[in-house]
């Protein structure tokens, strides 16, 4: 008999293994869930598509899909939106997925944290509560979310994440309107001591439309900011240098983990594989997520390309944002190259990798 | 006589074959640890219902696991104090003073 144990194994460790052991057998591990696709914040970079006249899924049935990912093995749970703290139940649904023993990770701007919320979060902790950081000034943030007076809100709610100790973490979409406070921000998420992580690819929205593209930083600028800063430079040049020893070489349209053990649920119930792409938008409504997950999933994943693509013996594959999903939605083909993100990403190749490592 | 109940703030998750115990009231960031039970960990966690002896599960795992009696008391009772002391169960004694 093999003694009863209770091994406190490092959270990295478990991660790492449990992702291991998933990855092989196609368990669904980590989910998000849009909880809304409401928002109190009109920010001008944002993918969700108005969708007032979506249907969003009620108590009873996020309920019905909490069990049912819980009984599939989902342990990584993302509460996103929208802005997830609009709805008036989002205690009730928070509460109910951690007594289900998720991980929860929130999204949230953090505008609507106020001292009774941040009281609530602090009773059951989340596993991070993620916040978007958009500027430094009130002129910059409100700029980038259409909303003012909301910097006042946004800084008064991490006041009281701090205060209560909760597990903060953020992140920056950094577009043309804020790139010029991005090591402001950097360095304020450092001085506060939270991790801080950021994002210069901007997508279209969901719906296709392309008007957060203009805000795109052009990507001379994308390597200048992160180039300019040494420790950054620094950073930036490790994990792509890691990245570039990972060859993916296969025929496949998707060479990313979507829908292997990552799945995604819009606002209204529809199961995709990713936040960007609308396959197979099975209906959770009508459906089982047994059913989407392990018998839908695997015919998308199963999609190979239908010509030759230079990307595919491109050096900065690994490095690029392409993302198949992302090119239906903007070019209405799933192999469509698009020509900024191809630039950006053999310039980030040279600068960050080839250079520190001529030959 | 001895019973355990488990802590409605220790939440047991099946995932990927490994027993995971997630913490509801304490952050996992802060913990930097999980909690994973082994087979047979995983089998007391099952047995452990707020009214089975400690006895009555000693037995049944000696029974279940063909193990000698002595050896299986004291990895047992190690084994729930571990379980105790991280706040997923908790004792109670009915009709007797519990031993220290």
């Amino acid at each position: 008999m093999e003694c009863p144990q209770i091994p406190e194994i490092g959270y990295a460790e478990t991660s790492l293994g449990l992702h291991k052991k998933a990855g092989s057998r196609r368990v669904p591990v980590n989910g998000q869930i849009e909880l809304t696709s409401r928002c109190n914040l009109k920010c001008v970079h944002c993918y969700i598509r108005d969708t007032e006249h979506r249907k969003e899924l009620g108590y009873d049935e996020i309920c019905n899909i909490l069990d049912q990912i819980a009984d599939e093995g989902c342990l990584w749970l993302c509460f996103t939106g929208g802005e997830p703290l609009t709805r008036p139940d989002f205690k009730d649904i928070y509460s109910y997925a951690k007594h289900k023993g998720f991980l929860i990770t929130l999204f949230s701007n953090a505008t609507l944290i106020t001292p009774s919320m941040a009281d609530f979060l602090a009773a059951e902790p989340p596993f991070i509560i993620d916040i978007s950081l958009y500027g430094m000034t009130a002129e910059t943030y409100e700029k980038v979310t259409g909303i003012p007076g909301s910097f006042d809100r946004f800084m008064k709610g991490i006041e009281l994440a701090l205060d209560r100790h909760l597990p903060l973490k953020f992140k920056s979409m950094v577009i043309n309107l804020n790139a010029h406070e991005f090591h402001d921000m950097r360095r304020w998420a450092k001085s506060l001591g939270v991790n801080h992580r950021y994002d210069m690819n901007i997508n279209c929205k969901i719906d296709g439309n392309t008007e957060p593209v203009q805000y795109r930083l052009m990507p001379e600028e994308v390597i200048s900011l992160q180039a300019e800063d040494k420790e950054l430079a620094e950073s930036v040049s490790k994990e792509l240098t890691r990245l570039c020893k990972v060859r993916s070489e296969n025929p496949y349209l998707y060479l990313c983990s979507a829908g292997v053990h990552n799945f995604y649920i819009t606002s209204d119930g529809k199961l995709n594989i990713c936040v960007f792409s609308s396959m197979p938008n099975h209906d959770l409504r009508t459906r089982s997520f047994h059913e989407g997950f392990f018998d839908i999933f695997p015919k998308v994943r199963d999609i190979k390309r239908t010509r030759f693509s230079e990307c595919q013996v491109c050096p900065a594959l690994n490095v690029c944002g392409y993302c198949p999903a992302s090119a239906i939605l903007e070019r209405g083909d799933p192999e469509a190259i698009d020509e900024t993100e191809c630039r950006t990403a053999k310039l980030m190749l040279d600068t960050f990798v080839n250079r520190n490592n001529p030959g | 006589m001895k019973y355990y109940e488990k802590d409605e703030s220790m939440v047991s998750r099946k995932v990927v074959d490994e027993l995971i115990l997630v913490p509801t009231r304490q952050n996992v960031t802060e913990l930097q640890c999980i909690y994973t039970l082994n087979e047979l960990g995983g089998r007391i966690w099952e047995l452990i219902d707020g009214s089975t002896t400690v006895e009555t599960l000693i037995s049944t795992i000696t029974q279940e696991y063909a193990v000698d009696t002595k050896q299986a008391e004291f990895d047992i009772q190690e084994f729930l104090d571990q379980l105790e002391q991280i706040g997923a169960i908790t004792s109670k004694v009915v009709n007797g003073v519990e031993e220290v």
